[in-house]
C-alpha cells in the first residue's frame, strides 16, 4: 500500500494569469454569441439605454420606442414559437416609414397600413395599443381563422394579456382599462377568458390547445367547411380542456377528445407505482391501443420521469408510426387529490402521426 | 416569418400628414375615423390605410382598433 501510495503524487499548482484585454475579449465574444442566440434580448437591452438617452435628441427617442416595443412582443413571440409547433409568425420588425419619400398619389397606389406611435413619454399607451393590433391582426392567424367571432375575441384578449402581465402594472392596468373592461361584459367572452385562465395555469393552454387550433386552420384551409361545426367543436375542445384542467391528481378523466376536426389524445406517463411495478410495458401497450384513433398525442409527466417517458416512446415509435415534434419542460398548477392547488414541474412530449401531412384533409 | 409593421413617430407625423394632403383637413376637424365616425385629431390618430382611391384613418378607441383588426383579417391587408 505505501509503495502504491508513494507512486502516487499529485502536485496542483494554478497560476491564472490573464490580462484585462483577453478577459475583455471573451467577455465581448460571450455577449455577442448570447445576443445572437437572443435577438430580442438585444433590443431590449437597446432599448434601455436609448431610454437613459433620449431626451438627447428625438432620434434616440424613435430607437427607444421601437426597440422597446420589438423586445417586448418578440420576447412573447419566441416563448410561444417555442410551445407550438407551425405557429405562422416568430417576429415583428418595426420599419419607420420615410416621409420624405411619400406623395399622396404613390401612397394610394401601393401604400400600406402606417401605425402611429407616440413619443417614449406615451410608450406605455404605444405597447397596448400596438400589442392589441399585432395581437389581433397578425398573431395566431391560422389558429383564429375559422372560428366565432367572440372565441377570436376572447384568444386575442387572453394572448394579449399574457403578453403584457409581466410587464409594468400601469402598462397592464391601461390593457384592462382600455381593452378587457368592456369585451368581458359579453358573457361568452368571460367565460372563455376564464377557461383559458384555468387551462393556461395547468400549463396546456399554448401547447396542446393553441396548437390544436393551428392544427385545425391547417386541416380545413382548403376544404368545404361548415362552420358551425367548427365553432362548436371549438367550444367543446376548450371545455374538453378546461375539465382536464381541473381534474384533481389521480382522479380519472376522459383523455381523448374525438371531433371531426381535432383527434388528439392526452396521456399522463409515469405514475411512480406502477413504473416501479411494471416498467415501460404498460404505457408502451396502452399506446398502441390508442395510437390508431388519433393524430396527435401529448404525453405529459412529472420532469423526473423524462428519461422514461423517452423510453416508453422511443420502444414503441415504430409501431405507432409517430413522430416527436415537440417536448418541453415547464410549471405547472395542478390539483392535488383534496382539489388544493400545488405547483409541480412537468415534461411534455408533443408526438403525431406520420401520415398526417401539415396541410391535410380530414 | 417575420412581420413587418410601417410606423410613424409622433415628431414625422405633421410632415407625412402635409406630404398625404391631409394636414389642412385634420386641423378643419374634416377628417372621420372609418369606423367610429369620431372625428380624428393630431391625438387620437391611430393609423392610416389607402382604400379604393382614398386614405383612411382610424381613431385609437379600443373599439375603433378591433374593428381595424377584423377589417385587415377580412381583406387580408
Amino acid at each position: 500500500m505505501k509503495e502504491i501510495y508513494n507512486k502516487i503524487d499529485f502536485n496542483f499548482f494554478f497560476d491564472f494569469d490573464f490580462s484585462l484585454w483577453e478577459v475583455s475579449t471573451f467577455s465581448l465574444a460571450g455577449a455577442f454569441i448570447y445576443f445572437l442566440l437572443n435577438p430580442e434580448k438585444f433590443e431590449k437591452l437597446i432599448a434601455l439605454l436609448s431610454r437613459l438617452l433620449r431626451f438627447i435628441s428625438s432620434k434616440v427617442d424613435r430607437t427607444y420606442v421601437k426597440y422597446d416595443l420589438q423586445g417586448k412582443i418578440n420576447d412573447y413571440l419566441k416563448k410561444v414559437s417555442k410551445r407550438v409547433k407551425h405557429i405562422d409568425i416568430k417576429n415583428i420588425k418595426i420599419e419607420w416609414i420615410d416621409v420624405s419619400a411619400q406623395t399622396e398619389k404613390q401612397y394610394i397606389q401601393d401604400g400600406e397600413m402606417i401605425i402611429r406611435l407616440k413619443k417614449g413619454d406615451h410608450q406605455n399607451e404605444n405597447i397596448v395599443k400596438a400589442s392589441m393590433a399585432f395581437i389581433s391582426h397578425a398573431f395566431l392567424k391560422k389558429a383564429k381563422s375559422y372560428i366565432a367571432k367572440y372565441q377570436r375575441e376572447s384568444m386575442d384578449l387572453f394572448a394579449c394579456y399574457d403578453l403584457l402581465k409581466e410587464e409594468k402594472s400601469e402598462i397592464l392596468d391601461q390593457f384592462v382599462q382600455d381593452f378587457m373592461k368592456n369585451k368581458m361584459d359579453n358573457e361568452k367572452i368571460a367565460d372563455f377568458f376564464e377557461k383559458y385562465t384555468d387551462i393556461d395555469d395547468v400549463g396546456i393552454f399554448y401547447p396542446v390547445l393553441v396548437q390544436e387550433l393551428t392544427f385545425l386552420g391547417e386541416k380545413v384551409f382548403a376544404n368545404k367547411r361548415d362552420t358551425q361545426k367548427i365553432h362548436k367543436e371549438v367550444t367543446d375542445l376548450v371545455n374538453f380542456l378546461y375539465r382536464y384542467a381541473n381534474r384533481k391528481l389521480r382522479e380519472d378523466n376522459i383523455n381523448d377528445f374525438s371531433g371531426e376536426y381535432c383527434k388528439f389524445g392526452i396521456r399522463i406517463i409515469g405514475r411512480s407505482l406502477v413504473i416501479n411495478r411494471d416498467g415501460e410495458r404498460v404505457y408502451v401497450n396502452h399506446l398502441k391501443k390508442v395510437a390508431g384513433k388519433n393524430e396527435t398525442m401529448y404525453l405529459i409527466g412529472n420532469k423526473e420521469h423524462k428519461k422514461f417517458m423517452k423510453k416508453v416512446f422511443k420502444s414503441c415509435q415504430l409501431d405507432l408510426n409517430y413522430s416527436l415534434i415537440q417536448e418541453e419542460t415547464y410549471k405547472a398548477i395542478i390539483k392535488d387529490p383534496e382539489g388544493e392547488p400545488i405547483e409541480v414541474k412537468n415534461y411534455m412530449m408533443t408526438i403525431r402521426n406520420n401520415s398526417i401531412k401539415v396541410y391535410h384533409k380530414s | 416569418m417575420k412581420a413587418k409593421l410601417n410606423a410613424v413617430h409622433d415628431n414625422d407625423l405633421e410632415k407625412l400628414l402635409a406630404k398625404l394632403n391631409l394636414l389642412e383637413k385634420l386641423k378643419q376637424g374634416e377628417l372621420k375615423c372609418k369606423f367610429t365616425q369620431e372625428v380624428i385629431t393630431f391625438d387620437n390618430l391611430h393609423s392610416i390605410f389607402p382604400e379604393e382611391g382614398t386614405i383612411k384613418l382610424v381613431s385609437d378607441s379600443p373599439e375603433a382598433i378591433k374593428l381595424l383588426s377584423e377589417y385587415i383579417n377580412e381583406r387580408n391587408l
